[in-house]
């Protein structure tokens, strides 16, 4: 019920003229639009789809980027939301398509990338693609990310895997939160030897581990080698959790 | 004859290597006095915690209150390699107005495991406002070497009594936490209740199953719930 209110009044406040910055900004959509991914998973929050991907042409970057990360959330939320959130694929490849688009940062293109790989957007798939080449190494991973959620290829997720050797230490933050989103098993022991804060690495198995013990529904029609197989490595995720405490 | 004169070259050996570590030691302690840049600061503050040595424990402990990540991890490394030496420092000189310092210094005792530093672990297990603080007491009060005790310690006086008292209030402070809505948290006092198990037995059999079923009933975190399966199953395997 208090969810069903706050949707309405957030949809509303994703329409707001009067809030601006000198700039031209709009504070108050920007903060419509991200709390309108922390709603939960009530199937009430779709409703707030179209209003956030019409916000995803605002003109001010900070709502674009807010509302491309809210319908990323929205879509993780459930099975529903995710179905609903499929009509977002075709606005938010859209912005992919600027001719320059690998050299630029007009758009809030890891936001962009990130939607489009929790969407599995098959078919936004060449577009994507090409930001493999991106000059930015941050959005260059986000590409990865999106294209091993579209395609499951490990090659995408070995991508992000060399990431965390980046002398950079916020970029290898960034890969490892990535390997934990997508619950890539086999990247677990280079998690656990990159150097990061132990709790990054806390979380991002942590991450890997919910994600393959939810799988365990298709697990019980596997043969028993293959099972075995699995639950070792399981295991394996667990003793370095706790190496990491 | 022939023997005589190697034992001899090997003594004097030892001893010029000896007297040559300790002015490195000196060397090296200055050099992190005196280091006026931050990859300096980290260089040298590792290449002292590198040499194990007793004498740069106090040098060390100073490193863990320095505002710089980089130099205060490279000493709590340093301090957990050097073990149970460093404790009697570590607890002595616990900085309790510089937080992160203070940090450090909970988290190189957990990892040490001297049971002399029971009291401030299970304060700081419940109460530390660090999350990460807070994960490593809460470990570390399941890994405690329980054979370093001394004699003469309230704890032993305890045990050799047949008490165990220090134990039903390591696990009813572990217990509690198996309520707390970190999910990290309980992960935390899962393991130590796992390692606890071979010094406890039934009595932190006991909560583990507790575990168990709170977690598939309130916590619902699939991670914790696996955890506590497989610390229950090693102890079927083992009967």
């Amino acid at each position: 019920m208090r969810v069903k209110e706050s949707v309405s009044v957030l949809i509303e406040a994703l329409q707001d003229r009067e809030d601006r910055t000198e700039l031209g900004g709009y504070p108050l959509r920007r903060n419509a639009a991200r709390s309108l991914g922390k709603l939960g998973k009530s199937e009430e929050i779709s409703r707030a789809i179209p209003a956030l991907v019409e916000a995803l042409t605002c003109e001010d970057f900070y709502v674009r980027e807010a509302a491309a990360q809210s319908i990323e959330e929205i879509a993780s939320s459930s099975e529903a939301n995710w179905q609903n959130a499929q009509a977002a694929i075709a606005p938010l490849t859209q912005l992919l398509q600027a001719p320059d688009a690998v050299s630029n940062l007009v758009q809030p293109y890891e936001a962009i990338l990130e939607a489009l790989g929790r969407l599995k957007a098959d078919s936004s798939r060449i577009l994507v693609e090409s930001f493999l080449k991106h000059s930015v190494p941050r959005i260059k991973f986000a590409a990865a990310r999106a294209m091993y959620g579209i395609t499951q290829e490990a090659k995408y997720a070995e991508k992000l895997i060399e990431g965390l050797a980046s002398p950079d230490i916020n970029l290898r933050r960034t890969v490892l939160t990535d390997l934990g989103e997508i619950g890539y098993l086999p990247a677990s022991e280079a998690i656990a030897r990159c150097q990061t804060e132990n709790s990054f690495k806390l979380f991002a198995l942590k991450r890997i581990l919910d994600a393959n013990l939810a799988n365990s529904a298709s697990f019980a029609q596997q043969d028993s080698l293959t099972r075995e197989l699995k639950n070792q490595s399981l295991k394996q995720v667990m003793v370095y959790m706790d190496e990491l405490l | 004859m022939i023997n005589k004169l190697e034992n001899l070259s090997n003594e004097l050996s030892s001893e010029s290597l000896k007297e040559s570590l300790g002015q490195s030691i000196e060397n090296l302690i200055k050099d992190v006095e005196l280091a006026n840049n931050v990859l300096d600061l980290i260089k040298s503050v590792q290449a002292l915690a590198d040499l194990r040595s007793l004498q740069a424990i106090p040098t060390l402990i100073k490193a863990l209150g320095y505002n710089n990540p980089g130099a205060a991890v490279a000493a709590m490394y340093g301090l957990i390699a050097i073990g149970r030496e460093a404790v009697p420092e570590l607890l002595s000189l616990i900085d309790n107005y510089n937080y992160g310092a203070r940090a450090y210094t909970v988290r190189a005792l957990a990892k040490i495991g001297d049971p002399r530093a029971l009291e401030i672990l299970l304060d700081c297990s419940v109460n530390d406002l660090a999350p990460s603080v807070r994960r490593a007491a809460i470990k570390g009060l399941g890994y405690l070497q329980w054979a370093w005790l001394d004699i003469s310690s309230d704890i032993y006086q305890d045990n050799y009594q047949g008490n165990y008292q220090v134990e039903a209030r390591i696990l009813a402070t572990l217990s509690s936490i198996l309520k707390d809505t970190d999910w990290s948290m309980r992960y935390a006092a899962v393991v130590a209740l796992d390692h606890l198990t071979e010094r406890c037995g039934d009595l932190a059999i006991a909560p583990l199953k507790e575990a168990l079923n709170l977690e598939t009933n309130l916590g619902k975190d699939l991670s914790v719930i696996a955890r506590t399966q497989l610390a229950l199953s090693k102890l079927k395997a083992k009967i």
